[in-house]
């Protein structure tokens, strides 16, 4: 591949990668009453939706100021009070509504590419 | 023998060595610039601030000294701005993060970066007159100092109008708050563009006031909803 192909490549896959990870983190807040964000980021680690926590802050307060998620502060021994995450009543809805479309595009994808995996 | 700094970072105090502070420094200043068009800007680096105290603590464990290493290791696991790739932000930045070039982002940045504090660490009254001096880049604090002074002297505003200013600036509290505070020097090309920023942050901060002042408790906009939220987080 080209230097200009690699570009849109790698573009394309961090399109891919953003949906997908907003998808995952609310699955994330969802599995639990409450979560912080560190235990996200170990959540994701060595797999391919490895993020930097710093990732996560902006990720979460969009959530938030869309009243998808809600935090509350909880005293920590180890440093600042802490912000935990739990997800709402219309946080829930958005995510059903996420994983069904996850659902339909995956079995869409895995139909579609099916000719292109087999040429190979 | 290595000069040391004593720093605030999420309302903690630290002794940080020289090395170390200016690695930090130019850290916090990218992440301040890479959020600062982003919705939500002021909590998400106050998030990331305070998280950053508390892997300092995790990490000193009782030693005294922040040191260049400690640094480094933060920044490892928070991760630079480029390393944000998968953030997803608002569609028109999702546009332009898949232009994916530098020189498109660049062009994209328009703001200076300052931003409207008191100085507290200046101050003789308040921090007014240090806040506005860095703010405007005036070498010294003393111009903005005689200008109160002459104003108070010749009519009755002198005192309201710093109490109205003293109430409306927010104290530079956090490292970030400095930085954003000092700033870079304004020039010509965009100075307008700063002017008409800072009016709508003094504007957001006029109603609340108002509102306060009328005593009413009801939110009525997210931005509201937005500073509220962040100031009951740095009382806590």
């Amino acid at each position: 591949m080209s230097d200009e192909q690699m570009k849109a490549f790698d573009a394309t896959k961090k399109q891919l990668r953003r949906g997908v990870l907003e998808l995952v983190v609310l699955s994330a807040i969802a599995a639990e009453d409450e979560v912080y964000p560190t235990t996200i980021q170990q959540k994701l680690k060595d797999t391919p939706l490895e993020v930097k926590e710093g990732t996560l802050y902006p990720l979460l307060t969009r959530l938030k100021n869309t009243e998808l998620l809600q935090y509350t502060w909880r005293e920590s021994t180890s440093g600042p009070p802490r912000k935990y995450f739990s997800i709402t009543e219309s946080g829930r809805e958005f995510l059903g509504g996420l994983l069904e479309t996850w659902g339909q595009l995956v079995q869409s994808v895995h139909h579609n590419t099916q000719n292109h995996q087999t040429n190979e | 023998m290595n000069k040391v700094f004593n720093i605030n970072l999420g309302g903690y105090p630290f002794t940080i060595d020289e090395d170390a502070y200016n690695h930090l420094r130019s850290y916090l200043e990218t992440i301040h610039n890479h959020f600062r068009n982003t919705e939500g800007y002021e909590e998400i680096t106050h998030d990331i601030e305070a998280r950053l105290a508390e892997l300092f603590l995790e990490q000193l464990n009782n030693r005294p000294i922040v040191a260049f290493q400690d640094v480094e290791d933060a920044i490892a696991i928070m991760g630079r701005p480029e390393e944000f790739g998968a953030d997803p932000m608002g569609e028109g930045e999702s546009f332009a993060g898949a232009g994916a070039t530098t020189d498109t982002k660049e062009s994209f940045k328009i703001k200076t970066g300052k931003r409207l504090y008191r100085d507290s660490e200046e101050q003789v009254v308040g921090g007014v007159a240090a806040g506005l001096t860095a703010y405007f880049g005036i070498p010294d604090p003393i111009w903005i100092r005689l200008f109160f002074v002459l104003v108070v002297i010749s009519g009755g505003i002198g005192i309201p109008l710093y109490l109205i200013l003293w109430a409306l600036m927010p104290e530079a509290k956090t490292a970030g708050d400095r930085l954003a505070m000092r700033g870079e020097p304004i020039n010509i090309s965009n100075i307008s563009k700063v002017i008409t920023e800072e009016l709508e942050h003094l504007s957001e901060k006029m109603t609340e006031l108002g509102e306060g002042l009328a005593g009413k408790k009801k939110v009525r906009t997210k931005v509201m909803e937005k500073t509220r939220a962040l100031r009951s987080g740095s009382l806590l």
